[in-house]
């Protein structure tokens, strides 16, 4: 494997895209059913939840920019390579593959199920996988510039949808806030482990980090993002909780759809439908990203190219969604997957810190001595 | 290389194709739902539907198909409904759910609950009740300029909502009201008269239950709680006798009561709870409006007539809410949404639904209106 990674100028990307990327790897079909899930611990009281997960999440990216300046030009799997040596660093690297394609894999069927859900209840899964990542083919194939320019597309035409929200805001009732510090300590923290499966996303940039031009604006823009990614749940939230009362909230399994259901235009009566359909862009380019990052890392460990990896993935894939189709299967996974993205995610970066302390130590020492 | 290409650039163009095997949808081929009609049979209870198509055909000049099927589920229902009907019902179109008498009684919400959970239906759809067999209400042949009955009873209480002579009950609404602690929901009542839906009330629901009514006058006094009126109406009866020295000279006075309508009405409203032990209310009400009608001819260019006018009202807003209170009291349904109140400052304890319609009778309420006459048309 090589150490260093060399990146040719023509494939880097600037640090302000980073908000763009971040962010969008961080809204994905988990946010239509967020709410609910963090107002069942937490209650009326899910935004000091969410709050709470946001100060955390900037911890943790600061955690992690440390790190990786620490190591300058190197990816995830390079730093572990640097501090565990060959082995250890890859197996390391071998479970990140498994969690990032873990990742993956649960986007793509929670949106299967969706699709079957709102429109389309006679479509094949894998029919309609098979579209999904024909477009990830593609989009991965190009190279991280193409994924990065597709999410930054697909960014700008879904942002608008949350002026959506102002139809549902005129049929909300205040009093569901109300009364506010009325939840025990622990239901909050059970909030902000809820919030924190959905926050995922943002291990993105241990694997872009080399890829990224002006390194140090990194922790400007990742900061922000996060930022503007907690600031847009949290109004999510709040509008789901005025909404609905407490009992109905509970029973939806989409908050954020069914409060589509309202919408209706005179050029387009059911604007829900719609709004699955818009999904899908919402839904893209998490999958192109974490498409990219999979088997980026992948080639990183095994020494593949990075289109054989590709060609692995979606055949992969396509046999899995085939494979399992039931609402259970889906649900444990992704709650599976949750638990070990706060792991890997949350909690890993403070691993890597006391490696990279040594090493910034290290490298002083030398500099003093020469 | 330009092989494997080619032969994935044929294989994803095939995916454009595949498309076309989906389930398809041929406008022409649909009975569209725009009403469905709820009842209890009244022989062996079971679900009876009236359903109301829509078709889209331009040789029909009636577009308006009425079914009646039965059946133990709403699925059933719909499946003999379509064994009536040579198109394909679907439901994404539906505006309307009325609900019979009986099944209103025997609790509603299985049905609602059905319907909430279709993907296909819209959140927006209104529901209303009759207290005559929902068969008999569908079957008026008046509906105006409307394609069919159930697109007529939607503008009917649509435009009625719009003029804020109606509290809105779409099905979240309802849904919202129904699952909350502490607010009951109120459904319009719609009847047959001369062959010809119109509004006749709305009905108090307990819960999923009808148990009571208030007629369309009422509801402006619901209302100033309940709601808020950006431009509204009322007509209020006042006794003469007051304004004696008001009255224009040419007039004799021969009634004991007037009439006064306002318009450009608004409210401001603040529901306060004193004391959550007591359950005793506080509830301030300011009426801004207009004077557009009088009954007798007042002479408004006198300050203290306008202050006593405004005094007057705002006694006879006051007396018609206490007696809606007490009403309501009587029936345990908790319409104006004082137990929505209670909860929000009741720290640490939840209440159930039950538990609220029991405490609600022991609820004291202190009403106090102001009422400001901002001006009185075009002649003085």
């Amino acid at each position: 494997m090589h150490k260093q990674l060399m990146i040719s100028k023509d494939k880097q990307i600037r640090a302000a895209y980073l908000f763009i990327v971040l962010h969008t790897m961080q809204v994905g079909v988990g946010i239509a059913g967020y709410p609910r899930l963090v107002f069942m611990e937490a209650r009326q009281d899910s935004w000091i939840s969410i709050i709470v997960t946001g100060l955390i999440l900037h911890l943790v990216i600061a955690c992690m920019v440390f790190v990786l300046r620490t190591y300058e030009k190197q990816d995830l799997a390079g730093i572990l390579h640097t501090i565990f040596g060959s082995i250890i660093g890859k197996s390391i690297a071998v479970i990140f593959v498994i969690y990032f394609y873990l990742l993956f894999f649960s986007v793509i069927v929670n949106y299967i199920e969706f699709v079957q859900v709102f429109i389309f209840p006679q479509m094949q899964s894998w029919f309609i996988g098979l579209l999904l990542l024909s477009l990830v083919w593609y989009a991965v194939l190009g190279g991280i510039r193409v994924a990065v320019g597709a999410s930054v597309v697909f960014f700008l035409s879904t942002i608008w949808m949350m002026g959506l929200l102002r139809k549902p805001i005129t049929f909300i009732e205040s009093r569901h806030y109300f009364p506010v510090f009325d939840t025990a300590i622990s239901d909050i923290f059970s909030g902000v482990l809820i919030s924190s499966y959905t926050f995922l996303g943002f291990e993105l940039l241990w694997v872009i980090f080399p890829f990224i031009n002006d390194k140090k604006r990194v922790n400007r823009y990742s900061q922000l993002a996060m930022t503007f990614t907690v600031l847009m749940y949290l109004t999510i939230t709040m509008v789901v909780i005025g909404y609905f009362s407490p009992t109905q909230l509970e029973q939806k399994v989409w908050p954020l759809l069914t409060l589509f259901k309202v919408l209706s235009f005179p050029f387009f009566e059911r604007f829900d439908l719609l709004a699955v359909a818009i999904w899908m862009i919402i839904v893209l380019p998490n999958l192109i990203l974490l498409g990219w990052m999979v088997t980026f890392t992948c080639k990183r460990v095994s020494d593949w190219k990075q289109k054989h990896c590709l060609v692995a993935l979606i055949i992969l894939t396509l046999i899995l969604v085939w494979i399992f189709e039931d609402r259970e299967f889906v649900n444990q996974l992704t709650d599976y997957t949750g638990k070990i993205g706060l792991g890997l995610g949350f909690i890993f970066p403070f691993l890597l810190l006391p490696f990279a302390m040594r090493h910034r130590m290290k490298r002083k020492k030398n500099h003093a001595k020469n | 290389m330009l092989k494997t290409k080619k032969i994935i650039i044929l294989l994803l163009s095939s995916l454009l194709f595949l498309t076309g095997c989906l389930e398809k949808n041929i406008l022409e081929e649909l009975g569209i739902v725009t009403i469905y009609g709820f009842d209890l049979s009244d022989e062996d209870n079971m679900l009876q539907a009236t359903t109301v198509l829509f078709q889209f055909n331009p040789d029909i000049t009636d577009a308006s198909q009425v079914i009646q099927s039965k059946g133990h589920t709403f699925r059933e229902v719909r499946n003999n409904a379509n064994k009536k009907s040579g198109y394909k019902i679907v439901s994404g179109q539906l505006r309307t759910i009325l609900f019979g008498p009986k099944i209103s009684e025997d609790g509603v919400f299985p049905y609602i609950d059905t319907l909430e959970r279709d993907a296909s239906i819209s959140d927006m759809v209104f529901v209303a009740m009759s207290k005559d067999p929902t068969e008999q209400v569908l079957s008026a042949t008046n509906y105006e300029q409307s394609p069919n009955i159930g697109t007529y009873i939607q503008r009917l209480i649509e435009t009625a909502v719009r003029d804020e002579r109606l509290i809105s009950s779409t099905l979240h609404e309802f849904t919202h009201k129904f699952f909350a602690v502490g607010q009951d929901p109120l459904v319009p009542i719609i009847a047959n008269l001369n062959n010809k839906a119109q509004l006749l009330g709305l009905a108090i629901f307990k819960d999923d239950r009808y148990v009571g009514e208030l007629t369309l006058e009422d509801v402006f006094y619901v209302r100033l709680i309940a709601d808020e009126f950006k431009s509204g109406q009322v007509e209020m009866e006042l006794p003469t006798k007051q304004f004696e020295k008001y009255l224009k000279e040419y007039e004799d006075l021969d009634t004991e009561t007037f009439f006064v309508v306002m318009d450009q009405l608004y409210n401001d409203v603040n529901i306060e709870l004193k004391n959550p032990d007591s359950l005793s209310y506080k509830i301030d009400i300011d009426i801004k409006g207009r004077i557009v009608e009088l009954s007798e001819r007042i002479d408004l260019q006198k300050e203290e007539a306008i202050k006593l006018l405004e005094q007057e009202v705002s006694k006879e807003v006051k007396d018609k809410l206490t007696t809606l209170i007490d009403e309501s009291k009587e029936l345990q349904a908790d319409y104006f949404g004082f137990g929505l109140e209670y909860t929000t400052r009741k720290r640490g304890e939840e209440i159930t639904k039950d538990q609220w319609h029991d405490m609600y009778p022991n609820i004291n309420v202190d009403i106090n209106v102001t009422t400001k006459i901002r001006s009185y048309g075009i002649v003085e």
